[in-house]
């Protein structure tokens, strides 16, 4: 078991050291733990509404569509198709479906071993439109129980790639907390920043930050959900944002 | 920036399992899955302390280890046995079972 968990931390590491970042314009709400589990099959839809003043911003939604595996006890991975509408200056573009990504989560040590149980993210966004880039995404995953209350936090970098790609570095934080009440209820809040690019320091209002309340738990066996509305705290956020995942699991 | 994500990354690396082997474990215990069966099926923990379990799977097929009290979902694979980390737990009952085979059930008594 300790080698299975060394060998994730070397492919890691590795592949932090050549990490490289893009620019979303809406990212997927979504707070992973970092958990995998050994033979699970998922299917799963996440989405994003965003409801804002402006035209530019409201209405802007992104879905996602993605099966899943649990390779084995440190290893999750995921196919995933996004669809979104795509933002511009003063309106938003029609429906349509925008990158294919492959998203693999690393359990770093089995749940409950250290004061932090560590996971990391690491995805490849490939386009699916003409002259849009692709991206990778790396993210450094935490997890910490106090009996019924979980706190899972997410430390997020993207960096795109090809041509016309944006050299700087995107990141952000999500953070999510909820109080295990049952199965089926799980209440708590999410947190969501986007720092934008890392050596440009721009100021609180031109960083999107979002809060709001969220509801996870089982809606019958084997199908989870996780439903949040995200309150805009900053400028540069939409007002108001709803969010939902929707997985299946067998 | 860039350079502080690495060092706090690196840092968590080096100072988790310090921070760990700090804390107060207490000797393993075993719960065999036998004929789809946990035994025992009533296990004492101490209060207070982080606790292994070995789940010692006997049977020929995969079996999963869940419990949403402890918060724990694990598959052990047949003729095979995994470590379940818990705790520190406060005084009380927590169920478990088996997810491929629901009726099998058992309680962790912290006390």
């Amino acid at each position: 078991m300790l080698n299975k968990y060394l060998r994730s931390w070397v492919i890691v590491i590795a592949f932090f050291c050549t990490i490289v970042f893009s620019r979303p314009a809406l990212a997927e709400k979504q707070v992973f733990a970092p958990d995998a589990e050994q033979g699970e099959w998922e299917l799963e839809n996440t989405g994003v509404y965003d409801i804002d003043p402006h035209k530019n911003k409201n209405a802007v939604q992104e879905y996602h569509y993605s099966i899943g595996y649990g390779v084995n006890s440190f290893w999750h991975t995921e196919l995933e198709l996004e669809a979104e509408t795509l933002p511009t200056d003063d309106a938003i573009t029609k429906f349509q479906a925008t990158h294919l990504e492959w998203e693999n989560i690393f359990q770093l040590a089995p749940k409950g071993k250290y004061w932090l149980d560590p996971g990391i993210y690491l995805a490849y966004e490939a386009p699916l439109i003409n002259k849009q880039v692709g991206q990778f995404e790396g993210k450094i995953l935490l997890e910490k129980d106090f009996q019924r209350i979980s706190n899972i936090l997410n430390i997020s970098f993207n960096q795109e790639v090809g041509e016309g790609a944006d050299p700087h570095t995107d990141a952000g934080i999500s953070w999510s907390t909820r109080y295990r009440f049952s199965r089926y209820f799980e209440p708590g809040f999410e947190y969501w920043n986007d720092f934008s690019a890392l050596d440009h320091h721009l100021d609180y209002n031109q960083q999107s930050h979002q809060v709001g309340p969220c509801f996870y738990g089982r809606l019958f066996k084997h199908l989870n959900y996780d439903i949040g509305y995200l309150f805009g705290i900053s400028d540069a956020a939409p007002k108001s944002e709803l969010k939902w995942v929707l997985e299946y699991e067998f | 920036m860039l350079r502080l994500a690495v060092n706090l990354f690196l840092g968590i690396c080096i100072w988790l399992p310090v921070v760990s082997y700090a804390l107060v474990q207490s000797a393993p215990n075993t719960i065999v899955i036998k004929d789809h069966q946990f035994n025992p099926s009533q296990l004492i923990v101490p209060v207070g302390q982080k606790v292994q379990i070995i789940v010692d799977n006997q049977d020929p097929t995969a079996e999963e280890f869940e419990s949403f009290d402890l918060d724990r979902e694990q598959v052990v694979e047949g003729n095979k046995k995994i470590i379940v980390f818990i705790g520190p737990l406060k005084p009380g009952t927590y169920g478990y079972w088996a997810d491929y085979h629901q009726d099998s059930k058992g309680v962790i008594i912290a006390k």
